[in-house]
């Protein structure tokens, strides 16, 4: 009973110095807005059967490609004549869907690692984090290249490449702050009731080490959507037409000279994507950073 | 102390500045107000410069001045002429011999003679890269110094052409056999330009040979620069740094022929795009589902937007200007009557496929616009882009429902098309693709490559066109055309059709 008091007036002290970091606030707004776009764009989806999509989203005009923005066509049109603000629009689901499951996936699994590493140390912790170095050792973004190149490109196998690229990140991480933890003394007095290993780990030891792995997190998210729209520039990604930002950005490439509206604006939206995230991580970091409680 | 560092590191910025300033390529003027160095770009390195390995354009666009071939065939008229052989006669269906010109030297100062020549076709012979060009010989025989003879195993009607086609280059014999590999890096010819130097994935240096038998060529040194980014030649173009940049995006092409001191050349190529359909899978095994497929591409759409209004459509696999072509007529665009051709078929619903092509942009976008087409008679059709080895070796596997190709008319011959692609015996790696197997098609390809006879050749490669367009093994899209963009300053260059451009005529004006 207490303690869930507490909880609650953790999480309310946090918001309430997370709200006097401006910028933050609006990196905030910016995530929910897309979040609203992109649920929004799939409830059209499902209610007109995907009818809206096949006849705006991705049906060409070839006799009006490039053309530049207009009253009609706020962002203009594509190299096909398809319209780049709907285009945007429906991108935004696997940007952000895709970069926060990845993110999550890694997260699970990064967190179970970094806490057995971190609770049991010794051989246990040597083995995993050896191994995690290693998947340290190579660039995430070759790490997750090789991946798809492996497993032939879909959207799952995006998915899973760019969550096994972060695990080892968050392993680290929840070990880290899992040493910190578990010396402490309601760890003793759990042990000294008889709870489990199991219990101790995921009751008490892991929602205490959670304030740096949801800053850690929320700039993963960046990483990742990042990453996707990488993926997707170099062709191993998210297949046309189906629209994506990076590939809208590969494919507008050679037409950077001929209408400068087709690179400018999926590169501004991963750009005010990726800036509003890391607002909010940081200001979440230091709105979770306890020395900087006052 | 730190003043000092600061200084020294200020006279090293300068320095480097300096530096980047002399290196550059740009020589003083010769005689006569023209340059002694032409620049050219391209967006590839020369693969190799053994010119029976190295075949792909952009290494031949390099080794075709460092090595010359028996004959040559005039741009103009199609007509083969003279090059190292002097003078041919034919002696029956299956004997061709040759007359060498006398004196002439390779350009480490070997003699050329008929050993030479015999030597050079034997190792082309056996060079898996290009032996498809040269298989149709049986043997070489000396003769004497200056002649050999040349056996087919059959009548082979385009055999002159294909000796033509520069992978059938002569090199030096001694030079050769003392250590195979050494044309990979130090190349040497009888061509009008001798190897200098090479710097990989960079430049290549050429210098003039003055004593080519067909005279000096005009500008002395040939420096080919190697800038794979198109966009980034057209730029390179714009700002002085190269002459000449072949191979130009289409969008770029525009603005090269709108500068005031920028000229565009444009010539229709050799090269026709096209869809194959895997006749070993079904429902591509459905002659109604191929014709419906086809109907569906609005070819004309197709040329005046994804392809920038350049190129024309295509009505066969042969363009207009090979040896062979014939126009059964344009394909039709008709939706509603490729909706009805697939209810025939019995998919009133359509079907789902999949459509591949290498991971080239402008290919890509035509994939992507067509498939957009076939999604508007109802095909669900995804676009699949591969690497270039992997698309190569997985449709000559027959993996593939469709492909979209590029295919080029070397020779100038409808024979080097239709056997690779058409012929039964040719499936797979060979160019077959669609693996047709049909006893007509066979029958009609046979006629053209042995007939002797131009007339009954043409007859054969008419009727084969007509055809061929009724089985709809594959859905010729669109011939492209070929560019190059050179400053004002530059006269003499005259593209070629297949993209192995000459310099040897061509000089830049100061």
């Amino acid at each position: 009973m207490s303690l869930a008091a507490q909880k609650r007036s953790l999480w309310a002290e946090t918001w309430r110095r997370f709200r006097k970091n401006k910028l933050a606030v609006v990196g905030m707004c910016i995530i929910i807005a897309l979040f609203v776009i992109a649920i929004t764009t799939i409830v059209i989806d499902l209610v007109t059967d995907k009818a809206f999509y096949n006849d705006h989203v991705i049906k060409q005009n070839l006799r009006l490609r490039l053309q530049g923005p207009s009253k009609d066509h706020i962002f203009g049109l594509d190299e096909f004549g398809r319209d780049i603000f709907l285009r945007m629009l429906w991108a935004v689901r696997y940007s952000l869907f895709m970069g926060v499951f990845a993110i999550l996936f890694s997260v699970i699994i990064g967190s179970i690692f970094g806490a057995i590493a971190g609770y049991y140390g010794k051989v246990t912790d040597n083995v995993i984090m050896r191994f995690m170095d290693i998947l340290l050792a190579i660039p995430s973004m070759l790490l997750a290249t090789a991946i798809v190149a492996a497993l032939g490109t879909s959207l799952v196998n995006v998915l899973i490449a760019i969550a096994i690229s972060y695990v080892p990140t968050f392993a680290r991480t929840v070990r880290a702050s899992v040493l910190t933890v578990k010396d402490q003394e309601y760890i003793e007095a759990a042990k000294a009731l008889g709870a489990s290993d199991f219990r101790i780990i995921f009751k008490y030891i892991l929602p205490n080490s959670m304030a740096p792995l949801i800053v850690q997190a929320t700039l993963g998210v960046a990483g990742a959507i990042l990453s996707i729209a990488g993926l997707s520039f170099l062709g191993l990604g998210i297949q046309p037409p189906t629209p994506e930002w990076g590939s809208m950005l590969s494919s507008a490439r050679s037409y950077i000279r001929d209408g400068w509206h087709l690179t400018v604006i999926p590169g501004l939206g991963i750009m005010i994507t990726i800036l509003a995230l890391n607002v909010m991580g940081d200001g979440l970091r230091d709105a979770l950073d306890p020395r900087l409680k006052n | 102390m730190k003043k000092h560092l600061v200084f020294f590191l200020i006279l090293i910025v300068i320095g480097s500045f300096a530096f980047a300033g002399g290196s550059s390529e740009r020589s003083s003027s010769s005689e006569g107000g023209y340059k002694d160095t032409i620049i050219f770009a391209q967006g590839a390195d020369v693969t190799s410069f053994d010119p029976h390995v190295g075949k792909e354009t952009p290494a031949v666009a390099v080794t075709n001045h460092i090595y010359d071939t028996l004959v040559d065939v005039n741009q103009e008229t199609g007509e083969i002429i003279p090059q190292i052989a002097q003078s041919w006669e034919q002696i029956d269906d299956t004997t061709y011999r040759f007359h060498i010109r006398e004196g002439l030297k390779f350009h480490n100062g070997e003699d050329l003679t008929a050993e030479d020549v015999k030597f050079s076709l034997d190792r082309a012979i056996a060079s898996p890269s290009i032996s498809y060009i040269v298989d149709f010989i049986d043997t070489v025989t000396v003769d004497d110094d200056y002649t050999v003879t040349v056996t087919t195993d059959a009548p082979y009607a385009p055999a002159l052409r294909n000796l033509a086609v520069p992978f059938a280059a002569i090199v030096p014999m001694d030079y050769v056999s003392a250590n195979p590999d050494i044309l990979k890096t130090a190349p040497v010819g009888s061509g009008p330009y001798k190897f200098v130097s090479w710097s990989q994935n960079d430049s290549v240096k050429l210098e003039a040979y003055d004593e080519y038998y067909a005279g000096e060529p005009k500008t002395k040194n040939l420096v080919m620069k190697v800038i794979p980014e198109a966009a980034q030649r057209t730029i390179a173009l714009e700002t002085g740094e190269v002459d000449i940049a072949y191979d130009l995006l289409r969008s770029d092409a525009r603005r090269v022929s709108e500068a005031r001191d920028l000229t565009l050349y444009e010539i229709p190529s050799l090269s026709c795009y096209y869809i194959t359909f895997n006749m070993n899978k079904a429902p591509f095994d459905n002659k109604l589902v191929r014709q419906a497929l086809s109907m569906a591409i609005d070819r004309q759409l197709l040329v005046d937007t994804v392809n920038g209004g350049s190129g024309e459509v295509a009505n066969a696999l042969v363009a207009p200007a090979v040896f062979g072509y014939y126009n059964p007529g344009d394909y039709e665009y008709n939706p509603e009557k490729a909706k009805q051709l697939l209810k025939e078929a019995g998919y009133p619903n359509g079907f789902s496929c999949t459509l591949w092509v290498n991971n080239n942009q402008e290919r890509v976008e035509m994939c992507q616009a067509i498939q957009e087409m076939f999604r508007e008679i109802g095909i669900d059709c995804r676009v699949e882009v591969l690497e270039f080895g992997a698309f190569i070796s997985r449709t000559t596997a027959g993996e593939h429902d469709m492909g979209y190709f590029g295919w080029v008319t070397s020779t100038k011959d409808a024979d080097y098309t239709y056997y690779s692609l058409e012929h039964s015996s040719q499936q797979g790696a060979a160019g077959n693709r669609s693996f047709t197997n049909d006893a007509k098609v066979d029958e009609l390809v046979e006629i053209g490559r042995t007939s002797s006879d131009q007339d009954a050749r043409l007859e054969a490669y008419k009727e084969l066109a007509i055809y061929l367009k009724d089985l709809s093994n594959n859905a010729p899209i669109i011939y492209t055309t070929l560019n190059a963009g050179a400053s004002n300053k530059v006269e003499g260059f005259e593209p070629d059709p297949i993209g192995y451009h000459k310099l040897e005529n061509v000089q830049v004006r100061n």
